[in-house]
């Protein structure tokens, strides 16, 4: 691994540039001419700003600058060879005559890698390595990805592209974080699987951010970041690759590059974005349920008043439009400049956003500001300062499991809770968060010579949460009104450095030793307050009321550790990298120590053998991967602990809170990973495949003694154990490539799957969570006898499904028409899940579901008279009906439904305006995209997505929560 | 160039250090709020230990309050949690049974670690302490609840014990109260715990010895389980005022007693067609304030009568009452078949509610569902369900007298034959417990 380019190169760059601020000697004009142009990608058009020009026979070279443009002076007249290389792209070589005294010109429009073997990577392994070297999978997302992708919020940049990675919209409203898992589940508790995410070596809080109360759905901490601020997205899914990160990394890695700037004059980029936000018709067909289950349409001469009978009844508070929903505005603005001199640039980039939820009030407004400044003080030294500061203004409806929410309310017609059926009067709770997120890191790389690097980075994270939920005074449930606060600071400190030793003991041996450590720290602070009974209308805040309650909690947990990794190549093909890495944590109990984890790995790019027969294949890369890492216990899971309360009349008291175990230590994850990367025919087949198999060992688990011992509370320990394995495979294609056409057809197929192999003593961990089983799933009543006529349903317990997919396809074709006019379309199915139906087993128990013949079923139940089994016996329907449709005998379990789907998550047409139409400008686009624009699926839910727990939570469940509506976007964007 | 590169790896490794260095002194999670074991070892947090006992005894009474209620019709389940339409039919697995079990266990196991930590803080004071009195009172009175409820019992993951090994261990945790009560001069805990000691001589069948104790409490006194606004609320009260997962119609009280003042409630929404509940619910207009606004339960469908008995959520739940201690007396003169007696104390506790005094029945008779209310057993079960109406009692009543109600039971719908008519030991002890795992309630 070479951190840096040859010292000649530099020089050369070096010299370049100088000459490239100092143009115009007349003299060497005179005598030599000068080689201009542009640098460009070949499929989009896009500047590349960075690439080498090179002069072939001469010491002439430059970098392109911000814009993708170079100008080399003083070059020989006469016929030059002009050559361009970038990492992640092929080179090119030019042939240009120089005139005496004058001008040549060179454009290039290179072509990505098709597996870009030399592109530089720095997530999961110690500085950076290049791709042949490293033994495991990376995906990537790059900012060519995001510009053509219907993106609202961060986690649609990764839905559908590539492989192993799933991310679920839970819910429409605006504001409401997706779920991200990569290889599914590896951990038994209920927020163990979220992946870490790190913006330039900084870490983010992963877990929810706030409180959920009443909207049901809470933000998340990355959804702060302004997508077009990514540079490229580096992710690492399992154990193997996320070693070096250590304890809570065994759910892998996401890591987010933000842009930075490059030589050049101030290069700005503005845009301008206009969407609308719409939902389509919501649960079963028109034909049986015309209203959209009074939401699409709550006056409509369809409407029955299930009381008295009437048809064409309003529903009460119905909106003056006559729908629950709006067509509802979204206005986004960026704008960014990029530049800076040979020693210092600089990214600079600001966006506002207003969006618009689907139903009044919902919807969310943000600020960002980002400056991402790099300098180099001095030869060997590269400093970078990033810094961002993001505010985010949510206002949410009530929904979800919630007496008081608005779908729940609405959904059962006039058999919700609101007085009169007046479904409005929750839009009077007032449900707002207010998020702060200010992210900053400091990264130093030294480079003394060529066998030494160093880079240190110190990096801060402080995300606040301000949310409040407001019923005033003459609220309708709680006439003297209550409201609560919840504030949350969230402050992340991380401390990296590495060192590598670099040198080569033989000709074709090189040797990189790596060493370094880390230190992290998560402060949290969380005031809960409340008040209710208030005196009147006017000020209501907490301290106005007759309950004042606050609840304040304070933790700072810290980890520290160290790692070392040898790196070993031969002829630049083979690679074969050990490591391992040492933790502490403050939460490991007492008798602990330090938590070990080592990881092996190889790589071999056999093509580059002689002996390698496949002429028609340029690329082979075999990759293998071993390695472990962890996930730590909870704050206090290892003491023993009391907790303070209050008693009888507000006495305060203790009871206990935990029992505490000394010899508690995270849960440890060891994954093998294998696969190749392979590219043929001129790199228009990329076929990348990976088999990964992961052991989750000493999980944790809360094991509670048998009861009649003393307590109910349980004491943390590692005894659990989870397998988890799968494949995932992903092919591109490029069908045609001609100078005006290119069209990329990519397929990427993961399966997933996983067995609860150990709980200790225990059979279970709850009804989701059972031995010999997978990991998250719905266990519930299921019919033993769907098939008997006139009997009542008789039930058994049993595992009816996954709630995580088992089977992800993503498709995704890009399709370009004379460089300018660009077609992307990106599908996602995920398969082999379950989902429970919480609104349609509700509803059926108040008869106002009208789907699956249940209205029929009920009339006939309910018209005749009886016993329970009488009326059934007289009906002379199979008991699969009964279930379905008479409340008192239905259940659950007949209301969970397979959630296999097929959706089109993004789609966009983006035409390249012609230079010059755009006067003053360099480039402009102007793009239109839609996002879930289709979804096929079978399930008879609002959305086989929707989640009424919010991200954090590992049992989806839909429950009253709001399906993600159509989007659409028109999008234009100038660069001058 | 050697030199160079020497002090540049040894700088790095220095950083390495301190970084590590600086993680290594201060790995420990550091939080103000959380209370270490050592920090209860001071003679002014004994009494906090104490009402942290009370705490978790709290935690018992709603709860089985609320779930005994669904389960033998003191009230009608007419909300949406899942368990709602399955208790109601008078159906209880051992999953079901999980909470009940441990919270109890926990209560009673509580009060030993807090007598234990009195002793060690208060040396021999311990025995004449308040507090002292009060966690065997509360440890007494959680292994009385375990006894009504509970078909077998288990104490510290040993083999399975008929259920009156609780009421035996209750008496002996209640005597315990009964004298360092004295030594204190702890009068209510006292007088509770006879209460107490009443309870479970009748669950052992000591009739003679069950009206010694309830002889030694008054017809006035009252026991409870405490709640409050904030610290504890009522769970009962929040199932059936804050939400409407509980109602009284069509339950005894309302078809059978109706108007007795010991089980009121108020109708918050009427029938349309009280022939043909799917017309639906009309708010009779009289529920409003703070989260009693509710005219229909949550199940969307029933009319809600809300019971009025809780009507705060700062409602205690009785435990041990001067009145039951008469109904005792009068259920032991009737076991005895002394009538008068029996009419006597019968007519104590109407007096005391206000209500009008019976006649002597001419028999003893026999219980009925619905109950007729024409002879002693009958009367004695109305007074019982109606003394301890929601207080967690029913289902000792209905499993001891084998009431005809447990033969599907319920004055509407369906309900299992026969109904469950105590708690099966959870399935969670069957798990944990090796002792019990191959016995008949586990297999």
């Amino acid at each position: 691994m070479r951190l840096l380019p040859p010292k000649g190169s530099l020089h050369m760059a070096v010299l370049g540039a100088a000459l490239f601020f100092t143009v115009g000697s007349a003299q060497l004009a005179a005598q030599n001419g000068t080689v201009t142009g542009s640098v460009r990608d070949a499929v989009s058009q896009a500047p590349l700003a960075g690439a080498q020009i090179s002069i072939a026979g001469t010491t002439l070279g430059m970098l392109t600058n911000n814009v993708g443009r170079y100008l080399l002076v003083n070059v020989p007249a006469g016929e030059q060879t002009v050559r361009v290389d970038l990492i992640g792209y092929g080179s090119m070589e030019l042939t240009v005559t120089v005139p005496a005294g004058g001008a040549a010109t060179a454009d290039f429009n290179i072509r990505q890698d098709a597996i870009a073997l030399e592109g530089v990577v720095v997530t999961g392994t110690a500085g950076q390595a290049r791709r042949r070297e490293v033994g495991n999978s990376i995906s990537q997302v790059v900012a060519e990805d995001i510009q053509y992708t219907a993106v609202t919020d961060f986690g649609d940049v990764l839905q559908g592209r590539t492989t192993g990675i799933q991310v679920n919209d839970h819910s429409g409203q605006v504001g409401a974080a997706s779920q991200i898992r990569l290889r599914g589940n590896n951990s038994l508790l209920q927020q163990g699987n979220n992946p870490l995410i790190y913006v330039d070596g900084v870490r983010l809080e992963n877990n929810p951010i706030g409180s959920d109360d009443e909207g049901a759905q809470t933000p998340s901490a990355f959804d702060m970041i302004n997508p077009a601020d990514i540079e490229r997205m580096e992710v690492i899914k399992g154990p193997a690759a996320t070693t070096l990160y250590g304890t809570e990394a065994s759910s892998g890695v996401i890591q987010i590059f933000t842009k930075r700037g490059v030589a050049g004059a101030p290069a700005w980029t503005a845009s301008v974005e206009q969407g609308l936000s719409v939902m389509p018709h919501q649960g079963p067909g028109a034909d049986v349920n015309p209203s959209g289950l009074f939401l699409n349409t709550c006056r409509d001469p369809s409407i029955l008043n299930h009381q008295t009978g009437e048809i064409g009844v309003d529903e009460p508070g119905c909106p003056e439009s006559g729908s629950w929903f709006r067509n509802a505005r979204h206005q986004v603005y960026n704008l960014s400049v990029r530049g800076g001199g040979q020693t210092a640039t600089y990214f600079v980039s600001g966006q506002y956003g207003d969006r618009q939820g689907v139903v009044d009030p919902q919807g969310a407004d943000n600020y960002n500001v980002r400056a991402n400044i790099t300098f180099q003080p001095a030869e060997g030294f590269n400093v970078q300062l990033n810094s961002s500061y993001a505010r985010r203004n949510i206002t949410w409806i009530p929904n979800g499991n919630n007496a008081s929410g608005l779908y729940l309310n609405v959904l059962r017609g006039d058999r919700g809770y609101t007085p009169g059926n007046d479904d409005s009067l929750v839009l009077e709770n007032e449900i707002l968060t207010h998020l702060d997120q200010y992210v900053t890191s400091l990264s130093v790389g030294w480079a003394p010579n060529s066998m030494f690097s160093h880079r240190m980075n110190v990096g801060l994270d402080y995300t606040s949460s301000d949310f409040i939920d407001f019923k005033g005074w003459g609220f309708y449930e709680e006439a003297t009104g209550d409201r609560e606060i919840d504030q949350q600071f969230d402050r992340n400190l991380t401390f990296d450095y590495s060192g590598t030793f670099s040198y080569s003991p033989l000709d074709n041996i090189t040797s990189d030793f790596s060493w370094g450590g880390q230190v992290y720290e998560e402060f949290n602070y969380t005031m809960n307050g409340f008040d209710e009974l208030f005196a009147g209308p006017g000020q209501q805040v907490l301290g106005d009321g007759n309950n004042p309650r606050v609840f304040e909690n304070r933790i700072i947990e810290r980890s520290g550790g160290f790692f070392v990794q040898e790196v070993l190549g031969l002829n630049d093909k083979l690679f074969l990298t050990g490591g391992i890495r040492w933790d502490g944590f403050s939460t490991f109990g007492e008798g602990f120590g330090l938590a070990a984890y080592p990881k092996l790995q190889a790589a071999y790019t056999i093509s580059d053998e002689d002996f390698f027969p496949f002429d028609w294949a340029e690329t082979f890369k075999l990759r293998a991967a071993w390695g472990q890492s962890g996930k730590a216990p909870g704050a206090f899971d290892a003491k023993r602990t009391y907790e303070a309360t209050s008693a009888d009349e507000q006495v305060p008291a203790v009871i206990i809170a935990n029992l505490g175990n000394a010899d508690l230590g995270p849960e440890i994850s060891t994954e093998l990973e294998y696969g190749a990367d392979a590219s043929f025919l001129n790199g228009r087949v990329i076929v990348e495949f990976t088999a990964f198999d992961q052991t989750t060992r000493d999980a944790l688990i809360c094991v509670q003694e048998a009861p009649s011992g003393g307590t109910e509370e349980c004491t943390w320990r590692n005894l659990g154990e989870v397998q988890n394995w799968g494949t995932e495979t992903m092919v591109n294609f490029v069908p045609v490539r001609t100078d005006n056409i290119e069209w990329d057809i990519g397929v990427n197929f993961t399966t997933n799957d996983s067995e609860i192999t150990d709980l200790g003593p225990l059979e279970d961990l709850g009804t989701s969570r059972q031995l010999g089983f997978p990991l998250w799933i719905r266990w519930d009543d299921t019919l033993t006898n769907p098939d008997a006529i006139g009997e009542l349903p008789d039930y058994e317990k049993g595992n009816i499904g996954n709630l995580f997919p088992t089977e992800t396809v993503g498709l995704n074709t890009r399709l370009t028409l004379w460089r300018s006019l660009t077609l992307d379309l990106v599908g996602e199915g995920q398969y082999g899940m379950v989902r429970p139906i919480g609104i349609a087993y509700q509803n059926v128990r108040r008869r106002v579901w009208p789907g699956d013949g249940c209205p029929a079923i009920q009339d006939m139940y309910y018209s005749l008279r009886g016993s329970g089994s009488s009326r059934v016996a007289q009906m002379g329907l199979p008991a699969s009906d009964i279930a379905r449709c008479i409340g008192p005998y239905s259940d659950q379990g007949m209301w969970t439904d397979l959630a296999d789907f097929f959706k089109i998550r993004s789609a966009s047409l983006t035409y390249r305006l012609p230079d010059g139409m755009v006067p003053g400008a360099r480039s402009a686009q102007i793009g239109v995209a839609g996002k879930n624009l289709m979804t096929w699926t079978n399930y008879r839910g609002l959305d086989p997505e929707a989640n009424d727990n919010g991200f954090g939570d590992s049992t989806p469940n839909e429950y009253y929560n709001m399906a993600p509506p159509r989007i659409f976007i028109l999008n234009f964007s100038v660069n001058f | 160039m050697m030199k160079r590169t020497g002090r540049a790896g040894i700088g790095g490794v220095a950083v390495v250090l301190c970084g590590v260095g600086l993680a290594g002194c201060e790995l420990e999670v550091l939080n103000p709020g959380r209370i270490l074991d050592e920090d209860l070892t001071t003679r002014e947090l004994m009494p906090i230990l104490v009402s942290g006992v009370s705490a978790e005894f709290n935690d018992i009474g709603d709860f089985y309050a609320f779930d005994i209620a669904r389960l033998t019709d003191d009230l009608s389940g007419t909300g949406s949690y899942f368990s709602t339409g399955q208790y109601r039919r008078g159906v209880f697995d051992n999953e079901n049974s999980e909470g009940h079990w441990e919270q109890a266990h926990e209560a009673a196991w509580a009060a030993g670690g807090a007598w234990e930590r009195l002793q060690d803080v208060l040396g021999a004071e311990a025995n004449s302490f308040d507090g002292s009195a009060r966690v065997f009172l509360l440890m007494g009175l959680a292994h009385r609840m375990l006894g009504e409820n509970f078909c077998d019992l288990v104490y510290d993951k040993g083999p399975l014990q008929p259920r009156e090994a609780a009421f035996d261990s209750a008496i002996v945790a209640l005597n315990q109260a009964v004298s360092i009560g004295t030594a204190a001069g702890a009068s209510d805990y006292v007088t509770a715990a006879h209460g107490g000691i009443a309870q479970a001589n009748v669950g052992l069948g000591n009739w003679s010895a069950a009206v010694q104790s309830a002889s030694m409490v008054p017809t006035n006194f009252v026991h409870s389980a405490i709640y409050h606004l904030t610290a504890n609320s009522n769970g009962v009260w929040n199932e059936s005022w804050g939400r409407a997962e509980v109602g009284v119609w069509a339950t005894p009280a309302q078809r059978v007693f109706d108007g007795d003042p010991r089980a009121p409630y108020t109708i918050c929404g009427s029938w349309n067609d009280p022939n043909d509940p799917s017309k639906g619910v009309t708010p009779t207009g009289v529920c409003t304030g703070q989260g009693s606004g509710a005219h229909q339960g949550a199940d969307g469908l029933t009319a809600h009568y809300r019971q009025d008995k809780y009507n705060e959520s700062g409602s205690d739940v009785p435990i041990v009452t001067g009145t039951e201690m008469r109904l005792i007396e009068a259920e032991a003169a009737l076991v005895g078949g002394d009538l008068a007696t029996f009419t006597a104390k019968v007519n104590e506790v109407r007096a005391f509610y206000g209500a009008e005094p019976i006649e002597q029945p001419a028999a003893a008779g026999a219980l009925e569902f619905p109950n007729a209310q024409d002879d002693a057993w009958s009367i004695l079960d109305r007074e019982r369900y109606l003394t301890l109406w929601i207080e967690g009692r029913r289902l000792w009543d209905l499993d001891r007298w084998q009431h005809p109600f447990l033969q599907g039971g319920t004055l509407i719908g369906p309900g299992a034959e026969p109904r469950v008519s105590c708690m099966p030991v959870p399935e969670i002890e069957c798990t944990l417990n090796p002792e019990i795992q191959n016995s008949s309630v586990c297999t």
